[in-house]
């Protein structure tokens, strides 16, 4: 039963790692971007919610509904003053300038919050700290529940977004070849400025969980922004549906590495992102057969 | 009046000059076929009126319009449509996702059933992605995909290149239902023949430079070839 309850938490932690990589699924996705400030940014959205709860009392969650707004306009400050010059100059540049962009961001939020830790979990409400025991061995929290619902909701929501409307067919046109996606009248720069609008916005979500299911400080970003690089290549790149597979596999290999040794927690996520990065790029002889099959399915999801 | 004026252009790529001050007129409503050899500057020409290239000098006057500095997709609403070489559909989007991502605010006869009438072929493709289509289904769908922006300009880069003769012949037959309809016809045409058998004036690029330009039906096939090889220079 421990095993049971430990891949159950590991889904609802992979569900917060996903909602984390979803926004740079979509940059990478969108425009072969990847976003180095990307941690940094949900933990910015994280402030900027913490600001909004101090100053007006609301909750953790009407925050995030105040919040939303302004992260969509600084994804489109961020696309059209940093990225969109940098994208222009090749595919290293816009590694650079959002590694710079980590660092400013980090140092920002050390300048004007302190190094001290904060949290959003007494503003949440009831959900923190809510559950329900199903059996002696295994008990479904309420914000577990509550950030795996949201995950596969997000998921859902931006996958009939890219498959039935017209936006999301010129997203995925734009993706897939800018040129001629110009030559056939859309304007591949607001295209870009919308997918990093949406990203930002989907990093605040993540902000807004991250901080209360634990703490934060300025330099959070960084270990956010693993877990999330991580979801997404285990789920394979630019694919959205395994961001999400990619995010609970990650997650569930974190809980049930937990279960071995507590301290082995982290580092059985990170073998988990070493096989499938073996097995994907040709070290796959080196792989047992069996195990090459299971997680070459990663792949195909 | 003509409807697309390109004055001394220059394009280059690098150090390498691919159009050499060339200059030319396509009146409203006229068929013209661009042909050359390969490396005569036929596409990056195209791709300079389309606005994909951005020329290092002369002018591109569209509608009495200077457009030289206009980017690629707002031509795109002033009614100049291109069909690239290689047909560049995106690969997982379906057909129907293809021609409707191309269609603009600019009003006009054509629409997803419009394409589909001038080519039958893609009705059962309709839903499939655009990947999975034979190559003579592709380059009907990038044509379709152009018509859906009701251009006034159609710029056609070597619809034939790839296809087998029979595919040819459907896509040009269809093909002369556009023209039949007014629609402006800039091609570039790799297969002499039906270069001059389509189109109305036929003008002939050589390293960069127009070096022959007439009436389709005044010009013959000798003095072409000549000017397509460079054997003769006409003066």
């Amino acid at each position: 039963m421990t095993v049971v309850n430990a891949v159950l938490q590991g889904v609802f932690l992979g569900a917060f790692y996903a909602v984390l990589a979803c926004g740079l699924s979509i940059m990478f996705g969108v425009m072969r971007i990847i976003n180095l400030a990307h941690g940094d940014v949900a933990v910015l959205g994280a402030y900027i919610i913490y600001v909004i709860v101090e100053r007006t009392g609301l909750s953790a969650f009407a925050a995030f509904a105040v919040a939303l707004p302004v992260m969509v306009v600084l994804g489109y400050i961020l696309q059209l003053t940093v990225l969109e010059r940098s994208l222009k100059s090749g595919i290293l540049t816009p590694l650079l300038a959002t590694f710079g962009l980590s660092i400013v961001i980090q140092n920002l939020l050390q300048l004007a919050f302190s190094p001290d830790v904060r949290s959003l979990g007494g503003s949440a409400g009831s959900v923190t700290t809510a559950s329900w025991q199903v059996t002696s061995g295994l008990s479904v929290s309420a914000l577990g529940l509550l950030v795996l619902v949201v995950a596969v909701v997000l998921f859902a929501a931006l996958q009939l977004f890219l498959s039935r409307t017209r936006a999301g067919w010129v997203m995925r046109a734009t993706a897939e070849d800018p040129d001629a996606a110009e030559l056939v009248g859309i304007d591949s720069r607001s295209v870009y400025a919308r997918a990093t609008a949406i990203a930002v916005a989907i990093a605040g979500l993540g902000g807004l969980f991250l901080g209360i299911r634990s703490v934060f400080d300025p330099v959070s970003g960084p270990t956010q922004l693993i877990f999330a690089f991580e979801a997404v290549v285990i789920g394979g790149m630019g694919s959205l549906w395994g961001t999400l597979l990619g995010g609970i596999s990650l997650g569930v290999a974190q809980t049930v590495g937990a279960q071995i040794h507590p301290q082995f927690a982290v580092m059985a996520g990170h073998l988990l992102f070493l096989a499938v990065l073996i097995v994907r790029f040709g070290g796959a002889r080196l792989v047992p057969q069996g195990a090459r099959r299971a997680l070459s399915s990663f792949r195909t999801a | 009046m003509s409807l697309l004026r390109v004055a001394a252009l220059d394009c280059r790529y690098g150090l390498f000059q691919a159009v050499r001050g060339v200059s030319l007129e396509v009146a409203q409503g006229e068929t013209v076929a661009l042909i050359g050899a390969n490396g005569a500057g036929k596409t990056t020409l195209l791709r300079a009126v389309a606005g994909a290239h951005r020329p290092t000098g002369g002018q591109v006057w569209f509608d009495n319009v200077d457009i030289t500095r206009v980017p690629a997709h707002r031509r795109v609403a002033l009614g100049i449509a291109l069909v690239p070489e290689g047909r560049r559909l995106f690969p997982s989007l379906t057909v129907e996702e293809n021609l409707r991502v191309a269609s603009t605010s600019r009003r006009g006869r054509w629409s997803v059933d419009a394409v589909l009438d001038v080519f039958p072929l893609l009705k059962p493709r309709l839903h499939m992605p655009a990947a999975t289509l034979s190559g003579g289904e592709q380059q009907a769908v990038a044509i379709g995909r152009a018509l859906m922006s009701n251009p006034r300009l159609l710029l056609l880069d070597e619809v034939s290149l790839g296809l087998a003769p029979v595919v040819v012949d459907a896509v040009y037959r269809s093909l002369t239902d556009v023209i039949r309809e007014g629609t402006t016809v800039l091609l570039v045409e790799q297969d002499l023949t039906r270069a001059l058998k389509v189109a109305g004036r036929v003008i002939c690029m050589l390293e960069g430079r127009v070096v022959l330009e007439g009436e389709a039906s005044s010009l013959d096939r000798d003095r072409v070839v000549g000017a397509y090889f460079g054997l003769r220079r006409p003066a």
